[in-house]
């Protein structure tokens, strides 16, 4: 458990692929007989991976006709 | 024509655009403005905050086009002021209420310790497709605090990188590496609630070292 608890401040960067290659290494070998970190870190990529591809949030008519006006409204000072 | 970048696909319009012509530049509102509202509302959390951040990074572009050179993409320079307009509101919110830190376990360099683990059942892509997942996401935006809030939505939605987030947030880069990763270990735990199958749960404490 300590050995987990060691390498989980380290994650982000071996995400990231920022991490020196010794300190990777030592994740991936962890990782081979770890089932709780394995599934940390694949947690973790796709936790990223579905706010990526999560659908864009709605932009409601009012805001966006509000938004529009604006935009003209200012334009015509320049 | 000035030095614009060659493969920005808004490159035309920002020309016309700073050629005087409106519709060019109501187009790149029209391009541009669901993205910087969804980021504007996912750091800011209510939809008359988010107005306001949008209606100001809109305004601000268009008082700034002038200056700018295409030394960026259009979209990531609208990105960047729609942040900054962004965290200037989260500055100024009386009564900032900061969710008090994670009660949860954490780990002696101050990161939270993952509590329930279990394997996704789907592919992240086939989740975001269904109904109910936007509201999901934007419940584990909800539970975490803003400044966790504002770098994962710069760095891992935006797609901004680590300097270019830091310097927008105002901290050092080493922080915002330290403030990232609690920011995805507590949207990892929420998510895994959800999404996780819990047969799939590691049964026992591993007992290596």
């Amino acid at each position: 458990m300590r050995k987990c608890e060691n390498l989980l401040g380290s994650l982000g960067a071996y995400l990231d692929g920022e991490l020196d290659p010794s300190l990777c290494s030592e994740i991936r070998e962890h990782m081979k007989n770890c089932e709780n970190c394995r599934l940390v870190v694949d947690n973790l990529e796709k936790t990223v991976r579905i706010f990526k591809a999560g659908k864009p949030i709605e932009l409601p008519g009012d805001i966006r006709e509000r938004l529009h006006k604006a935009v003209s409204g200012h334009w015509k000072n320049f | 024509m000035e030095n614009v970048s060659a493969s920005d696909p808004d490159a035309i319009l920002v020309e016309q655009a700073k050629s005087g012509d409106y519709s060019a530049f109501e187009q790149l509102v029209i391009r541009h403005e669901r993205r910087i509202y969804g980021l504007a509302v996912s750091i800011l959390r209510n939809k008359e905050d988010a107005e306001e951040a949008t209606q100001k990074s809109f305004l601000s572009s268009l008082e700034h086009l002038s200056s700018f050179r295409g030394d960026s993409f259009f979209g990531g320079w609208l990105s960047r002021i729609a942040a900054n307009a962004s965290l200037e509101i989260l500055r100024k919110r009386k009564n900032h209420l900061e969710l008090a830190e994670s009660s949860g376990d954490r780990t002696d360099d101050g990161f939270p310790k993952p509590v329930f683990i279990a394997d996704w059942t789907k592919d992240p892509v086939e989740l975001a497709e269904l109904a109910e997942t936007r509201q999901i996401l934007d419940r584990a935006l909800d539970s975490i605090d803003a400044k966790y809030r504002a770098i994962f939505v710069l760095r891992d939605v935006e797609g901004m990188s680590t300097e270019e987030a830091a310097a927008i947030l105002g901290i050092s880069v080493a922080n915002a590496k330290v403030r990232l990763l609690r920011a995805r270990l507590l949207l990892r735990e929420k998510l895994t609630v959800v999404f996780g199958d819990p047969a799939s749960r590691p049964r026992h404490e591993h007992h290596h070292d």
